[in-house]
């Protein structure tokens, strides 16, 4: 007998099926969802070691498991948008336990919730201002001449500009998910931010307002971040962990700070609308952010599958600054979850971990400008995670130091550096 | 004036007669007339402030009395009272023809209100009306919030006006955005009954509810990044925005001005003060930094 071609049979079968399927998972989901969970996010224990303004700079207890405790402490600078609660959200899937159980030394900045008062802080007050006496605090208390710094996404184009203009404090630069190109149609973010009237809207709100942000972010993918996520979170509301991850998750999308309105106006029309850093022309607090001073290691890990900072506003970076032991990694997921997907937290910490111990043994000599000169060309690291060095064609043609340096002039000849007021 | 008194000194008497006999004592309220306690004088105070404004009164009704009784003046109210009718009918057409053009324009507006959209055009109905609300509103309605006011508080009814007028037009501006992200939700259904009407010549529909809801979720997905990426939803995005940042400033307005009169530091005040501490502390900050360095 020839199958029907619209098997109404099965198909009523199903139905019945699934709906003792769902009631029998609404009874569990009752006792799942009233009874105890466990949602709490950043349990890692952490001490507040230096405080100024709203921010504060935690430092982990290392793990005493740990064996071959690395020396030069590591600095993890996450963005002013959402919180970096997120590296620590699930005790399974923890980038901050996954970096103290290899040795870790690991220091993060907690920008806290800017206030109404805090509208006029720039860019450079957040470099050169916090971020700069947080470093000098660090080199004092671990008395040592430079630090490891990490940046996330925002936090990481700070990082780039940080290494830019105190390049003789920084050992290596590690960049993830961090935009540093903004001329890209890639993402319906770099579209949106290059036409928005960034002064109307700061001049209105004064800071900007992290609920309008994340209603922002959710419009980015309205069906799979408002329906589907949801319908997801219906069919599994039965399972506890998953349940209690899910909240863990909400928790910590939702709980967004404001960002200083000066910052942001700074940021969307410097970067998201002329691209400045990335053209070498950036200038805050009056001082030229310049790449090639970037002679550091740089290790630049982004997703391929990330809306907010697409690869190509991420992988072009390497190719710009002064360094010559840089390395792009390119990661098969999105821009969250290379931070909390099961399949990278077994590439993304162990990736960085051992990049960094591959550079720790280093020393270089102090120059007598004060900067760090580097002694020999390290060999590029060997990654074992899948599409790194993309852009290896590209770097080749563009790593000689020299041709670097080319490039940057006949930039600033046809369109001359901007001077700052 | 004086002259008048003295012409009618008859008039005088009788007044002052009327007041003798209108005390409740009856005495005389001539001042200074004895001691008195102090209640007793200020009621002869009140008595003699009455008194004086009853001759006052009595002189000007004496002098436009004397002057209406000179021939030439009744004369000329024998005159007025002649064209009476025609000053009436004067105000009354006046007044009807201010009403009758009020009124006209009023008309006028109202038939505008047809040329902003085709008739009997039907096949954009849904996302049409919003548009055309929102250019009948910014065309033929919005100019009533800024006629000028008049004033010691022209300013504050200014602002109050603005405020409704910029609430307006958000209100319209989020109507047609909402209508806009309803779009693809339209069209994605539509969509998936085309689907499904394929899937059911060839026989492969799924089996359970689960490869229905993929099936449209994608759809869905797909018109969402369509819709976002077109240069209407860009416009309107930028126009509801703008529309939400003026009705947000005009609204500060006005609080501003309520706060102003209460004994509480304004937004402005608190902003002026902020910036003060910020430059301060930046100022402290490069100090320490170098004083650091030396």
């Amino acid at each position: 007998m020839n199958k029907p071609k619209i098997p109404v049979d099965i198909i009523l079968k199903h139905l019945a099926e699934q709906a003792e399927v769902s009631r029998e998972r609404v009874q569990k989901a009752t006792d799942v969802l009233l009874g105890n969970l466990d949602t709490d996010i950043a349990a890692t224990p952490y001490e507040v070691v230096y405080e100024e303004d709203r921010v504060k700079l935690k430092h982990y207890a290392r793990s005493p498991k740990a064996e071959d405790a690395m020396q030069t402490p590591l600095l993890v600078v996450y963005a002013l948008i959402n919180r970096e609660t997120m590296l620590d959200l699930q005790p399974e899937r923890s980038v901050v336990k996954s970096l103290l159980a290899d040795g870790v030394n690991l220091y993060m900045v907690d920008w806290g919730y800017p206030t109404y008062k805090d509208k006029f802080l720039t860019i450079d007050d957040h470099v050169n201002g916090y971020m700069d006496n947080i470093v000098d605090f660090i080199l004092k208390r671990e008395k040592v001449e430079k630090i490891n710094l990490m940046g996330i996404c925002m936090g990481g184009t700070f990082s780039v500009m940080y290494s830019a203009l105190h390049p003789h404090k920084v050992k290596n630069l590690v960049t993830t998910v961090c935009p540093t190109n903004f001329d890209t149609r890639q993402g319906l973010l770099h579209i949106w931010m290059k036409w928005m009237d960034v002064d109307k809207m700061i001049d209105t709100f004064g800071n900007m307002p992290g609920d309008l942000m994340n209603f922002g972010f959710l419009l980015l993918n309205p069906a799979r971040l408002m329906i589907d996520k949801y319908i997801g979170f219906l069919e599994n509301m039965d399972n506890k962990a998953f349940v209690e991850n899910f909240v863990r998750m909400e928790k910590w999308i939702f709980d967004s700070p404001d960002v200083p309105g000066e910052t942001f106006r700074q940021f969307t029309k410097d970067l998201y609308q002329n691209n400045l850093l990335i053209e070498n022309r950036l200038h805050i607090g009056g001082r030229h952010v310049d790449l090639r001073n970037i002679t550091m290691p740089m290790l630049n890990i982004y997703a391929r599958y990330d809306h907010l900072v697409p690869p190509e506003a991420a992988e072009k970076i390497t190719s710009v600054v002064g360094s010559t032991d840089t390395e792009n990694v390119c990661l098969e997921t999105g821009h969250i979850g290379i931070y909390v997907s099961s399949k990278t937290q077994k590439e993304f910490a162990p990736k960085i971990i051992s990049w960094l111990r591959e550079r720790e043994g280093r020393r270089e000599p102090v120059n007598q400008a004060g900067l760090y000169r580097r002694k020999s060309v390290p060999k590029r690291a060997r990654s074992s995670i899948r599409n790194s060095s993309l852009s290896t064609k590209r770097k080749k043609e563009l790593s000689h130091a020299g041709k670097k340096r080319l490039f940057f002039n006949n930039l600033q000849g046809e369109q001359g550096v901007r001077d700052h007021p | 004036m004086s002259g008048s008194e003295k012409a009618n000194p008859d008039l005088q008497t009788i007044i002052r007669q009327w007041l003798k006999t209108g005390s409740p004592s009856g005495a005389e309220t001539e001042p200074g007339s004895g001691e008195r306690s102090s209640e007793q004088g200020q009621k002869a105070q009140a008595e003699r402030l009455s008194k004086d404004a009853y001759f006052s009164m009595m002189r000007t009704f004496q002098a436009v009395s004397s002057a209406m009784s000179e021939p030439p003046v009744l004369d000329a109210l024998f005159r007025s009272a002649n064209i009476l009718p025609d000053i009436v009918s004067t105000f009354v057409i006046t007044g009807l023809k201010g009403y009758f053009a009020l009124h006209q324009q009023v008309i006028d507006k109202m038939g505008k209100i047809g040329s902003h959209t085709d008739a009997y055009s039907f096949d954009n109905i849904d996302q049409e009306a919003l548009r055309v609300w929102s250019e009948i509103y910014k065309n033929e309605i919005r100019q009533y919030f800024n006629v000028p006011q008049l004033g010691l508080s022209r300013f504050y009814q200014e602002r109050v006006n603005q405020a409704l007028d910029k609430f307006n037009i958000f209100s319209s501006a989020l109507a047609e955005f909402l209508q806009l992200l309803s779009l693809p939700f339209e069209k994605s259904f539509r969509v998936l009954q085309e689907k499904i009407e394929d899937l059911t010549r060839t026989g492969s529909l799924p089996e359970d509810s689960r490869g229905y809801y993929q099936m449209w979720v994608k759809i869905l997905e797909g018109h969402f990044m369509t819709l976002f990426q077109s240069p209407e939803y860009n416009k309107s995005l930028g126009e509801t925005m703008t529309a939400l940042e003026d009705y947000i400033s005009a609204r500060n307005r006005i609080l501003q001005d309520m706060l102003q009169s209460m004994p509480v530091p304004t937004r402005k005040e608190m902003d002026d003060l902020y910036k003060e501490i910020y430059l301060l502390k930046k100022k402290v900050r490069d100090l320490e930094k170098a004083n650091g360095k030396q």
